[in-house]
C-alpha cells in the first residue's frame, strides 16, 4: 500500500471545528471561574486572541511542510504569496483551489471562497449584514483584528460556548498570518476576513504600506 | 485478450473506493492541526499528572465527530446496514478507517469466553506524523490518538450499537503496531415503533 499523504477532507473539517469549539469553550470557562474579575469584553478578546494564536502556530508549522517542496529561495513577492495561498494552501487545507481572486495593482488581494467549508452548518448571514474580523474605527485605540467594541458585539451573538462565524474567520486569519510570515517576513501585510449574505467568504491580503 | 472477471467487491476495496471518490486534504495539515490541539490541551492541564483528562477530552471530541461522519459513511461507502456487531467491526476497520483516514487496518475477533470483542490493528497513523512523546506521564498514560476511539464509538452509537473502544497498543509508546479493542456493549433500544 502506498500512502499518498492525504486524508478525507470531511474528517479534517470536523477536527478544525472541534478545535475552535475547544478554544472557545476554554476561554468561556476561565471567564466564569473568575466571576467579576473579567468583563464580558475581556473574555471575548481573550477568545479571539486564543483562536488567532493557535491558528498562527498552526500556520507557522504548516509553512515548513508546504514550503519544503518549493524551489524558490529568498523572499516572495505579494503576487507570489497570494497565488501560493490560493492554490497550494487551499488545496492542502480544503481540498480545492480558491474559487475567485481579485486584486488591485499587485498589492491588495481578495481571495473569495464561495462556500467556505469550515462554516458549513453555521446559520446563513441575513439582510445586509457582513461579518468581519475587523471593524474600522476612527478611534486611535486598536489591536490588530480585535477591538474592545468588537469583542462586546460578538459577545451578544454567543450562545454558551458554541463557536460563531467570527471565531472561524479569526482562526483562519491566524493560520494565514502564520503561513505567510515565513514567506514574507519583513514586508507589511494586513489580513482580514469577511462573510457576506451570499455566503461568500473573502480573505483580504493587504500588502500596502500604511500611510502615517 | 480475454477480460478478467472483475473481483467481487470486498470491504477493503469499498473503503478504498470511498476514499478515492471524496475530497481530500493534506495529511500533514491534518496531523499539524491535531498536534496543535493536543499540545493546547496539555498546556491547559491544571495538574501535570492529570493526563487522563486529555484522554477523556479527546474521546468526547471524537464522539461528536463520529456522530457527524457516520451519515457520510452510510451514503458514500455503499455498504449495507450492519446487522451484527461483527459486520460493524468489519465496516469500521476495513471501510471507515480507510475512507476517512486513509489507513489500512486489519480486524479479528478476540477469542475470549463470553466476549464480543474485536482487535483492530493498523501500522500507520496519520495523526501521529511528526510526533514524539516525552518520557514521563505523557508517554506512559496519554493515548495520543484517542480521538479515533471516540469517533468509532460515536459513529456506532448513531446506528444503534453501544460499544467501547480503547487503545491497547500505540507506536508512540514504543509498541510495534497500533491496536484498538472494540467491545460490544449492547444495542440501543428503538425509540419508536412502526405500527402495522
Amino acid at each position: 500500500m502506498s500512502n499518498n499523504g492525504l486524508v478525507s477532507e470531511s474528517v479534517a473539517a470536523a477536527l478544525n471545528v472541534e478545535l475552535i469549539s475547544y478554544v472557545v469553550g476554554r476561554h468561556n470557562l476561565s471567564g466564569e471561574d473568575s466571576q467579576g474579575a473579567n468583563s464580558d469584553n475581556e473574555v471575548e478578546l481573550n477568545t479571539h486572541k486564543g483562536l488567532e494564536g493557535l491558528g498562527l502556530l498552526l500556520g507557522l508549522r504548516l509553512s515548513e511542510r508546504l514550503l519544503y517542496r518549493q524551489s524558490s529561495f529568498g523572499e516572495w513577492t505579494p503576487p507570489g504569496v497570494t497565488h501560493f495561498v490560493a492554490r497550494q494552501f487551499w488545496k492542502a487545507a480544503f481540498g480545492k483551489k480558491i474559487d475567485r481572486m481579485m486584486h488591485m495593482n499587485d498589492i491588495y488581494f481578495c481571495l473569495i471562497d464561495k462556500n467556505f467549508r469550515w462554516l458549513e452548518g453555521f446559520p446563513k448571514v441575513k439582510g445586509d449584514r457582513i461579518i468581519s474580523t475587523t471593524v474600522l474605527l476612527p478611534s486611535a485605540y486598536s489591536e490588530e483584528s480585535v477591538t474592545k467594541e468588537e469583542g462586546g458585539s460578538t459577545r451578544d451573538e454567543r450562545v454558551g460556548s458554541m463557536p460563531i462565524h467570527k471565531d472561524v474567520l479569526i482562526y483562519t486569519v491566524g493560520i494565514l498570518k502564520g503561513l505567510i510570515r515565513v514567506m514574507y517576513p519583513s514586508g507589511h501585510l494586513a489580513i482580514h476576513a469577511n462573510l457576506n449574505n451570499e455566503n461568500e467568504t473573502q480573505f483580504v491580503l493587504d500588502f500596502r504600506t500604511p500611510t502615517l | 485478450m480475454k477480460k478478467a472477471p472483475a473481483a467481487a467487491p470486498t470491504s477493503s476495496n469499498k473503503g478504498e473506493k470511498a476514499f478515492e471518490s471524496g475530497e481530500k486534504v493534506s495529511a500533514e495539515f491534518f496531523a499539524i492541526t491535531y498536534g496543535a490541539l493536543v499540545q493546547q490541551m496539555v498546556a491547559d492541564l491544571t495538574q501535570e499528572e492529570d493526563v487522563e483528562t486529555i484522554n477523556q477530552q479527546l474521546d468526547a471530541m471524537g464522539r461528536r465527530i463520529g456522530s457527524r461522519l457516520v451519515e457520510e459513511y452510510s451514503v458514500r461507502s455503499e455498504t449495507p446496514a450492519c446487522r451484527t456487531f461483527a459486520q460493524a467491526a468489519d465496516g469500521v476497520a476495513l471501510v471507515g478507517l480507510r475512507m476517512f483516514l486513509n489507513v489500512t487496518a486489519t480486524v479479528e475477533p478476540v477469542r475470549e469466553a463470553g466476549t464480543d470483542t474485536f482487535a483492530i490493528k493498523f501500522a500507520e497513523n496519520p495523526l501521529a506524523l511528526f510526533v514524539e512523546l516525552p518520557e514521563g506521564p505523557l508517554r506512559e498514560r496519554l493515548w495520543y490518538s484517542n480521538v479515533i476511539c471516540g469517533v468509532i464509538v460515536g459513529a456506532l452509537g448513531m446506528v444503534g450499537f453501544l460499544a467501547e473502544a480503547t487503545f491497547v497498543h500505540d507506536t508512540l509508546r514504543g509498541d510495534a503496531t497500533n491496536e484498538i479493542l472494540l467491545c460490544f456493549k449492547g444495542r440501543e433500544k428503538e425509540t419508536f415503533q412502526v405500527e402495522r
